[in-house]
């Protein structure tokens, strides 16, 4: 299939008409969409997937409502059409493919898809085809099972990743959509068809059987195990739509729960912010009341310089009042001691007599001396105030704390930043928390939890009923086998009818088993060699393939790379969808939106070269982060068909532009 | 539609598988019973019975050519 055009009118943010030219030329087969993010990159993707599929899916591979297509400025204005239309050719032939929504008659202004009504039609070289032949014309060249393959969302890359988990829900579905594209279904529905006539044959041989003598017991026998094998599946359809329904329930769950999950968080972050703001005011508080302490005492710092310089001069004159004390008292000592030697004729030192001219002597001294008494005056009130005074002064230049007051506050200043930092959050927190109900989403916790816990004992309950089944069924078979060796039984068209069925099931069973084997090999042949052209590890020896068709990535030893950055993981995963696309389908376009997400330039320019050589037509949904456009085209000028840049217009309206190159 | 196993796996592996489990079982008809699986492999839900009701058409010429006893 070659892709020619696509155009549409109020479609999702494309108000008005939309047209693009998909590039036609073999040899210039790439083209190129620039556009930002929330501009309608994948809008684009939808549009082709909702003309062919008449679907379109948002994140989650989720369904997105009809009414939601609807481009929101043309309704508010009151047109409530859209359109999407695609042309292209395959196997010679000229293809147009359009579909078409308009309100419903009786419907004034429509608020749900249900008020609104598609057409869908297709035009097969310039003739209108019945409604009823064109879905098996559209799985002649792009059948919705393979679609994956071909409109390719860069947000399906991580999902490629799950492969690797055996058992996961989402490795279940890849590997069913997988298998799909490879035409298993083709040998299970074979075998499921060819189990069907089996079991109506052998309803119809135990009937026949009842007729004919001697084999009633065989009949008997026989009815029972039908019965029991018709009450079983009875019971697994009924399990199997039961666990259906419990998981899209929780899948669902786990969607609003993820979009909730923001809020959660908040709620929790709030609570811890709050107590980190009770904490910070805590701290805050005794800081200040260890400050208002230091700062008692402060003040004494202030007149220090002061005190000190007052207390030196006080301390210098109480030391010239204690020497004049001192002097004094020494006076007066040898005044006492003249005046005893005077009385007793003898020396009061050495206990000699004294001589009368020795006598003389004294008495001149003493008298000397007490003259000099007289000059002596000692200022007793004053030497009393000096010492007072400087023992009040003293106790004012003792040491203090005041040092440790700008220590305090650049900590009260550092907790007062961290507080207005605090507050700012809390109020944002709040603006997210407010109005949202925090009950419903632990409502809905418990919930999913429970669904959880509902699956895996209706899993149990399968695999019972499961295993019940094949044993009747074995039982049956050697019933049959039995009937086999009896003449009138194997002559009986009924019992031809079981045999060849039966026949014709074992052989689509063995071989759906067979094909798994073989397509895992040719997917793992395929990837590998399409991974050696895209990584930038020269190293490397491929990948090897697991049950689920995940793959890991060989070493030159041929050892398994147990880790791998998210940029190897996109590689692998493109690899794998080059190796499907091989292994499964015949030639055709790949529309590929946001896909080179985590890519360095080096791996980048290796997708860019490679993949325009293994398909027929390459367009690329991008954004000018993932592919620049003067720096990662350069090996990939002359390939280059078409490029169109999105633009915006306003929130809800994009328009597209064709780039002069 | 054409049917090269070369160029079909799934035709390939079939045609494997009844050399192993059923070796006497007619390729003809093999064929013929692939051919319908093919032509319906992606038909809807609602149009699920299609193949299956061909498929009992095919089988069902094939006992009456071997002409059987019926009751």
């Amino acid at each position: 299939m070659i892709l020619h055009t696509l155009t549409s009118s109020n479609f999702m943010p494309y108000k008005g008409k939309m047209s693009i030219a998909f590039p036609t030329n073999k040899d210039q087969n790439v083209m190129l969409v620039y556009g930002d993010n929330m501009r309608g990159k994948t809008s684009l993707l939808n549009a082709l997937r909702w003309v062919f599929y008449g679907k379109a899916v948002g994140r989650h591979s989720r369904e997105i409502p009809l009414f939601e297509l609807m481009n929101k400025d043309a309704a508010l204005e009151g047109d409530w059409s859209m359109e999407v239309a695609a042309t292209f050719e395959s196997d010679g032939h000229r293809y147009e493919l359009r579909r078409t929504v308009n309100k419903r008659a009786y419907v004034a202004t429509p608020s749900r898809s249900e008020d609104l009504e598609v057409v869908r039609a297709m035009r097969k070289d310039d003739i209108a085809l019945p409604e009823h032949l064109i879905d098996s014309e559209i799985n002649r060249f792009a059948p919705e099972q393979t679609s994956r393959f071909f409109l390719f969302d860069g947000e399906l890359l991580d999902e490629y990743e799950q492969l690797l988990i055996d058992g996961s829900e989402q490795s279940k579905k890849i590997k069913e959509a997988i298998e799909q594209a490879l035409g298993v279904p083709t040998l299970i529905r074979g075998r499921d068809d060819a189990g069907t006539i089996l079991k109506q044959a052998q309803k119809q041989q135990s009937l026949d059987l009842q007729k004919l003598g001697g084999l009633e017991e065989h009949a008997n026998k026989q009815k029972f195990h039908q019965t029991q094998i018709d009450s079983i599946e009875d019971d697994l359809a009924e399990l199997n739509v039961r666990l259906r329904s419990v998981t899209e329930e929780r899948m669902a769950l786990d969607d609003d729960l993820e979009k909730t999950e923001a809020l959660y968080q908040a709620k929790q972050k709030l609570t811890d912010t709050k107590a980190a703001e009770y904490k910070n005011e805590a701290d805050q508080a005794q800081l200040n009341a260890e400050r208002l302490v230091h700062i008692k005492d402060a003040w004494r710092e202030i007149v220090r310089p002061l005190l000190t310089i007052k207390r030196e001069h006080l301390h210098k004159e109480n030391t010239q009042l204690t020497e004049q004390m001192f002097a004094r008292n020494h006076v007066v000592t040898q005044i006492a001691q003249l005046k005893e030697a005077m009385k007793s004729d003898k020396c009061q030192t050495c206990g000699q007599s004294l001589h009368e001219k020795e006598r003389a002597a004294a008495g001149a001294l003493l008298g000397t001396l007490e003259s000099d008494l007289l000059g002596m005056k000692v200022n007793q009130a004053s030497f009393n105030l000096i010492s007072s005074e400087i023992q009040a002064l003293d106790k004012l230049l003792k040491p203090t704390n005041a040092a440790l007051i700008p220590q305090l506050d650049k900590q009260i200043a550092k907790l007062r930043v961290e507080q207005t930092q605090i507050g700012n959050a809390i109020e944002k927190l709040n603006d997210i928390v407010q109005g949202q109900d925090t009950a419903e989403i632990a409502r809905q916790r418990a919930k999913r939890d429970g669904l959880i816990r509902e699956a895996t004992r209706i899993s149990e309950d399968i695999k019972t009923a499961q295993a019940n089944l094949d044993k009747h069924e074995k039982d049956l078979a050697m019933i049959s086998k039995v009937l086999q060796s009896l003449p009138t039984a194997r002559a009986q068209k009924s019992t031809q009818l079981v045999n060849i069925s039966s026949a014709l099931e074992k052989i689509y069973a063995r071989s759906i088993d067979r094909l798994r084997n073989d397509l895992k090999l040719s997917v793992e042949r395929l990837a590998s060699a399409a991974f050696k052209k895209l990584t930038t590890q020269g190293l490397y020896s491929g990948l090897r393939i697991n049950s689920n068709y995940g793959l890991t990535i060989l070493d030159e030893r041929g050892q398994e790379v147990t880790v791998r950055s998210a940029g190897a993981e996109q590689i692998v995963a493109l690899s794998l969808i080059d190796g499907l696309a091989h292994a499964g389908r015949s030639a055709g376009p790949v529309v590929m939106d946001t896909p080179f997400g985590r890519l360095d330039p080096k791996h980048r320019s290796n997708i860019l070269s490679y993949l325009p050589t293994t398909t027929p037509q390459l367009v690329l949904f991008v954004h000018e982060g993932e592919v620049n456009r003067t720096t990662d085209l350069a090996g990939l000028g002359s390939k280059i068909g078409a490029v169109y840049e999105i633009q915006e217009v306003s929130p809800r309206h994009s328009r597209i532009q064709k780039v002069t190159q | 539609m054409t049917q090269d196993p070369e160029n079909d796996m799934a035709l390939a592996a079939l045609l494997k598988a009844a050399t192993e489990v059923e070796p006497d079982f007619p390729t003809d008809l093999l064929l013929r019973s692939y051919a319908i699986q093919r032509k319906h492999q992606f038909d809807r839900e609602d149009n699920r019975e299609t193949s299956m009701q061909d498929l009992k058409i095919l089988l069902d010429a094939v006992v009456e050519a071997q002409g059987g006893t019926a009751q």
